[in-house]
């Protein structure tokens, strides 16, 4: 009565003018959404995957087009990661297969195109796939360098091996000790001979008594 | 006189162009001239940005950031942008219209709307019409406001139009009555209707809002409801009548209607800021007028959140309220001024 409910109202506008606002500013700022929200595009860090391709065998739709690379340690990468929005029924299966759990939405809500082709995104970008090449191109220099280190430690070996035995051959004492290690192996392996043989009979016995038992079933 | 900031600036252009012409009647018309594109300016670039911080203020009581795309992050060209999309648009006479009447009206309500403004006294000595009679020319003025509502409805043959341009004429003139009244008993303490007499006799703090309380709380209903805004925006009343007398017009015969409306609600922050906060008066550290503009765009303000605090009144209950609450009770504020006045041995 006598102007208190206005009062009170211009006490609720005045706290609302300096008060933080509920609008954004749309397309600039975007409200964050639901951790569960399934939508968007795919991403995944190529760092991260394993070319295992579950992903695209986890899909119903067909909806993942994969290109994967070896690399010369015979590891696999993704080069293409081609997501077909248009065909997806974001069913969210692709993502909880995923064994390192690197794919995942990344909400974009707003993804609506003017044309079919355009519904389609591919999670590697071109950064990624100069990355990767370079990646590739190191791995591949890196196992080349190791091959050749390899192959001039073998060879080193070999020639040294050469040498001693070319060394070795008028020196009798050392052949003699060098030969001679051997022998414990060829004892070893004519221990396992008889093992083997005793072995052997045992699987014959169990068979007959299979054989026996199946007899009297019947 | 007292030499204002404002006052002193005049002075000396008035004795620059006497010295350059030699003739003190061009010198006159020069100032003149130069006063009056001041108060059209003041009071465009009022529209301008009134406009403006309506939209702002109006969106951050709902809880909205308003405008923010035109002219960067605060959107600040958006006035610019409104006017441009006014004058550009098409201008449409409505079929059966009283031709002359209705180009009339816009023009006819914006003279008197502007022409207050040569009263008010911006800072000491910076009046463009200095008469003794202000109060009393200021309102007989402003009271010519109804008329062109009228006419606007009338000439516009559209039902909306003529029972806004009806409500106009019952509304205002209703709250004519109390306003008036409730500035009589400032009149009565200062014994003046000059307006800068009535700024002088508010010096040293002693501003009439806290003398005749009661009669500033008239004061503001009434200014709010002679500038026809929310609560008493019943001419306009989107929801019933569409936009009232305003409903047949666009482009720019609209936006003159809406410029006058800019002019009205200054004219009432301006017209509360001299009557009652003690316009141009404050401390040293600011000049005169900025103190006055202060003042003035804090009444603007406050009738701003009027508007988008309440909601929209009946037409019986804003005339009901009008002459059974607001009319008896300045006439009791004269009534009692006059009491106390006697009873201190003023008169």
């Amino acid at each position: 009565m006598f102007g208190k409910g206005l009062l009170t109202g211009m006490g609720v506008t005045i706290k609302h003018f300096f008060g933080k606002k509920e609008t954004f500013c749309y397309p600039e700022e975007k409200l964050p959404m639901a951790e569960g929200f399934r939508g968007g595009d795919l991403t995944m860090d190529w760092r991260v995957c394993i070319g295992c391709q579950m992903c695209a065998m986890a899909c119903p739709n067909k909806a993942l087009d994969l290109t994967v690379v070896t690399d010369a340690k015979k590891k696999r990468h993704m080069k293409y990661y081609i997501h077909k929005t248009g065909r997806c029924l974001f069913c969210n299966l692709c993502v909880e297969v995923c064994p390192v759990h690197t794919l995942q939405w990344d909400k974009n809500y707003a993804n609506s195109t003017w044309n079919k082709e355009d519904m389609v995104h591919d999670a590697m970008t071109d950064k990624d796939r100069a990355d990767l090449d370079i990646f590739l191109s190191d791995v591949e220099k890196k196992a080349k360098a190791e091959a050749e280190a390899k192959a001039k430690a073998e060879a080193e070996a070999k020639a040294k091996a050469e040498a001693e035995a070319a060394e070795g051959k008028p020196e009798t004492p050392k052949a003699e000790t060098k030969a001679a290690p051997p022998k414990p192996e060829a004892k070893a392996e004519a221990a396992k001979k008889p093992a083997a043989q005793n072995a052997a009979p045992d699987a014959e016995k169990k068979a007959a008594a299979a054989e026996k038992k199946k007899g009297g079933e019947a | 006189m007292e030499i204002s900031f404002l006052s002193g600036l005049a002075l000396w252009l008035r004795g620059e162009i006497y010295a350059l012409t030699g003739l003190p009647i061009l010198s006159d018309l020069a100032l003149d001239i130069i006063g009056i594109a001041l108060l059209l300016g003041i009071i465009s670039m009022a529209a301008i940005v009134f406009t403006y911080g309506e939209r702002k203020v109006c969106a951050f009581m709902q809880v909205r950031i308003g405008p923010n795309r035109v002219g960067g992050r605060f959107g600040l060209l958006q006035p610019v942008a409104d006017m441009l999309k006014l004058m550009s648009k098409e201008d449409i006479v409505p079929e059966g219209a009283d031709k002359v009447l209705w180009a009339l009206s816009p023009a006819l309500l914006f003279v008197p709307a502007a022409l207050v403004y040569a009263f008010f006294p911006f800072d000491a000595g910076a009046v463009l019409a200095d008469v003794n009679v202000g109060v009393f020319l200021l309102f007989a003025i402003s009271g010519q406001a109804v008329l062109p509502f009228l006419m606007g409805g009338y000439a516009s043959n559209n039902k909306y139009s003529m029972v806004g341009g009806f409500r106009v004429v019952s509304q205002m003139i209703s709250y004519e009555a109390p306003l008036l009244f409730s500035l009589l008993g400032i009149l009565m303490i200062t014994g003046s209707m000059r307006l800068e007499d009535i700024v002088e006799a508010q010096s040293g703090g002693l501003w009439f809002i806290f003398l005749q309380p009661l009669a500033f709380v008239i004061f503001l209903i009434s200014a709010v409801a002679e500038t026809n805004r929310t609560p008493f925006d019943l001419v306009e009343g989107e929801s019933e009548i569409i936009a009232g007398p305003f409903t047949e017009y666009s482009g720019m015969r609209w936006a003159l209607f809406f410029l006058a409306e800019y002019a009205n609600l200054l004219t009432a922050a301006i017209l509360a800021t001299t009557f009652f906060l003690g316009g141009y008066l404050g401390p040293d550290f600011l000049p005169g007028f900025v103190w006055f503009g202060i003042k003035a765009v804090l009444m603007v303000f406050v009738i701003m959140w009027f508007r988008w605090t309440f909601p929209r009144t009946r037409v019986d209950q804003i005339l009901t309220f009008g002459w059974k609450a607001m009319l008896p009770l300045s006439i009791l504020n004269v009534f009692l001024t006059g009491v106390v006045m006697c009873a201190l041995g003023l008169v």
